[in-house]
């Protein structure tokens, strides 16, 4: 437990510095899916858990915040701050409604934003323009407010909430997994695929699997794409499966990708994922594996070693022997 | 109940519907709260299922479907094929569309235009050093102007003015009291002013004088005054042009939300209230009202 712990507090001060300074604290739920799960593992209520939804679907892009689900139709704030933007759920189905459904972003010092999703924000007007005006100036939220949810809100089934920070000095949206550290994660990720494709070559070399641990692997020599199909579990027994955290690809022992959800880099073009260029399409195929990282294999024999960790530092691993020719 | 006049084709379209959809000339789309199910329909009852995780947005002929973590928009055809999308690095806060051209605010102030074709043909940057979100967007129905609603501390209403392929900044006006809620905005069709609702304020922009004025629709004495405020608060929500200088707003009581009415506006100044109705459609001399049970045709229109 206490490796767990000194490694979540190592990589928190190593990958997000900034975050440290920020007095933010996810309250403790009943269920979590995190950064860089794919959008749209959640239907009519229920958490699809370990399926894949396959072909191109819009919108099946990693995501940006924490799926967070509370015990009670309430969420705690997890910081102080001003509040800067506030949209309300359409009260009549003929008027548009955003998908984040009653929303607030929320101005906290060292220039961090957090946006708060799936809440009953009418109910929040409401008591504010009870306390201050009619049209409240300015919204304050303190840390440890209880927030409405109500029945369900935008995209949110009931009790479901997003939760997303972004570091406007770094311009990018943070992985807030660190923030709460109340979960006690002990269970590594699961691979399910790992595939390599030659740069220009549509060709896939599968490398998970039975056919990997009996045989070896031969390819050409080139530059290589790794994608991994992978998930985890934040919270122990939880129906909703996350994206992990970190990948690496060693080398005949040498570290070659390093690529994690720690954030999302803002682009022109969207949003940067793993390393890769903006958006966040780019990040995964349309049979949801994430592309990870490129690898260099010259001609001679190779130890390929694939180590997929989730935030708590629990590792998977997948290893293959590659004969390039 | 939904419905659209197709004024062109001589057609009114009108069934009654339960859940959540969008409709225009070419058909409608039914969707679902949790952004997973989605039906397209053809103006023939034919449907296609639409694999996305996404809300269906129609406005003056556009298709759009904005994803479900709002941060990402994509243009679809009458099969819900998508013609070209486009990712944002923050979450979109406003919307709005003419035929020719679509406008997206952001939350961190950033004002995107884009054409028919996915081109950006304007874009303001945005940044956090000072809140500059975009609370509301209006273009106009020419595409002349385009009106936003932005910052905190000043709070701003800005307008731009189409300029060769692109817009320029043409003036600003200082919004009091300030608000950090959603707004919905809208331009009458002559293009003289927007309406701009949020929460339980309507304000009045005059885009040529620049100047702001507050709604107070409780003052009003006339005919229709006894059915607004029938105690309690209420919501306002800007529609559409109804032509010339008028434009629908949507009343809804805030404890109440079946308690609706959509009134007209002339130049902010209260033309006709529809007590009941939910939504309209409008086409030269003739408005459809709709209401939750049936539809009112009001021929002879004058805006």
């Amino acid at each position: 437990m206490k490796r767990v712990l000194f490694f979540c507090l190592l990589l928190r001060c190593l990958i997000v510095p900034g975050v440290d300074a920020l007095d933010f604290q996810i309250p403790e739920l009943v269920d979590m899916s995190g950064f860089g799960t794919l959008l749209g593992d959640v239907s009519n209520g229920q958490p699809h858990g370990k399926s894949l939804q396959t072909g191109a679907v819009y919108g099946r892009v990693p995501r940006s915040d924490l799926m967070l689900k509370s015990a009670t139709a309430d969420i705690t704030a997890p910081s102080s701050g001003s509040v800067i933007y506030v949209q309300a759920d359409a009260p009549v189905k003929t008027l548009f409604s955003f998908p984040l459904g009653g929303a607030m972003a929320i101005f906290h010092p060292e220039r961090y934003v957090s946006v708060i999703s799936g809440l009953d924000t009418s109910r929040i007007i409401q008591s504010a323009g009870a306390n201050q005006s009619a049209t409240p100036r300015e919204l304050i939220v303190k840390k440890g407010d209880s927030l409405p949810g109500g029945s369900g809100s935008g995209m949110y089934p009931p009790n479901v909430f997003g939760l997303r920070l972004f570091d406007a000095q770094n311009l990018c949206w943070v992985n807030p997994i660190f923030l709460s550290s109340w979960i006690r994660d002990q269970t590594p990720p699961v691979i399910r695929t790992a595939r390599l494709t030659k740069s220009g070559d549509a060709a896939l070399i599968d490398i998970s699997g039975v056919a990997a641990r009996d045989a070896r692997i031969t390819c050409a020599q080139g530059n290589y794409r790794i994608y991994i199909d992978a998930f985890d579990t934040i919270v122990p027994g939880s129906p909703l499966y996350s994206a992990p955290y970190r990948f690496l690809a060693l080398l005949d022992g040498k570290s070659v990708v390093d690529s994690s959800f720690a954030t999302a880099k803002c682009t022109e073009d969207g949003l940067s994922f793993l390393g890769n260029a903006g958006s966040s399409r780019e990040a995964v195929t349309a049979d949801g594996l994430y592309s990870v990282g490129t690898i260099a294999l010259v001609r001679g024999e190779h130890d390929l070693q694939l180590l997929v960790s989730d935030y708590a530092g629990n590792t998977s691993m997948l290893k293959a022997s590659i004969i390039v020719r | 109940m939904l419905g659209y006049l197709d004024i062109d084709a001589s057609r009114l379209y009108a069934m009654p519907y339960q859940g959540r959809a969008v409709i225009d000339d070419r058909g409608w789309i039914a969707y679902d709260r949790l952004a997973t199910g989605m039906q397209v329909y053809g103006t023939d009852g034919k449907s296609v299922a639409l694999q996305a995780f996404a809300y269906p947005w129609f406005k003056a002929s556009w298709r759009i479907l904005v994803r479900a973590d709002q941060m990402g928009i994509a243009r679809i055809d009458e099969q819900g094929r998508i013609v070209w999308e486009r990712e944002f690095s923050m979450p979109i806060t406003a919307l709005d569309a003419s035929s020719l051209v679509l406008a997206v605010g952001l939350l961190d102030g950033a004002l995107y235009i884009f054409d028919a074709q996915g081109k950006s043909i304007f874009f303001a940057p945005g940044g956090f050093q000072e809140v500059r979100t975009i609370y509301g967007v209006a273009v106009s129905i020419d595409s002349n102007y385009v009106t936003v609603l932005k910052g905190l501390s000043p709070q701003k209403i800005e307008a731009y003015r189409q300029s060769e392929s692109s817009y320029v900044k043409i003036s600003e006006s200082t919004l009091k009291p300030e608000a950090a809620f959603q707004a919905s905005m809208a331009f009458a069709e002559d293009d003289s002013h927007v309406i701009l609702a949020r929460e339980n304020q309507l304000l009045y922009y005059n885009v040529k004088g620049n100047y702001i004025k507050q709604i107070e629709l409780n003052m009003e004495k006339n005919r229709v005054g006894e059915v607004l405020h029938k105690g309690g608060d209420v919501q306002f929500f800007a529609l559409q042009s109804t032509g010339g200088g008028t434009v629908a707003v949507l009343q809804v009581q805030a404890s109440d939300s079946l308690d609706t009415s959509i009134l007209i506006l002339r130049h902010g100044l209260l033309e006709l209230v529809a007590p009941g109705a939910v939504s309209l459609s409008v086409g030269q001399g003739t408005l459809a009202i709709l209401y939750k049970d049936g539809v009112q045709l009001v021929k002879g229109w004058q805006p």
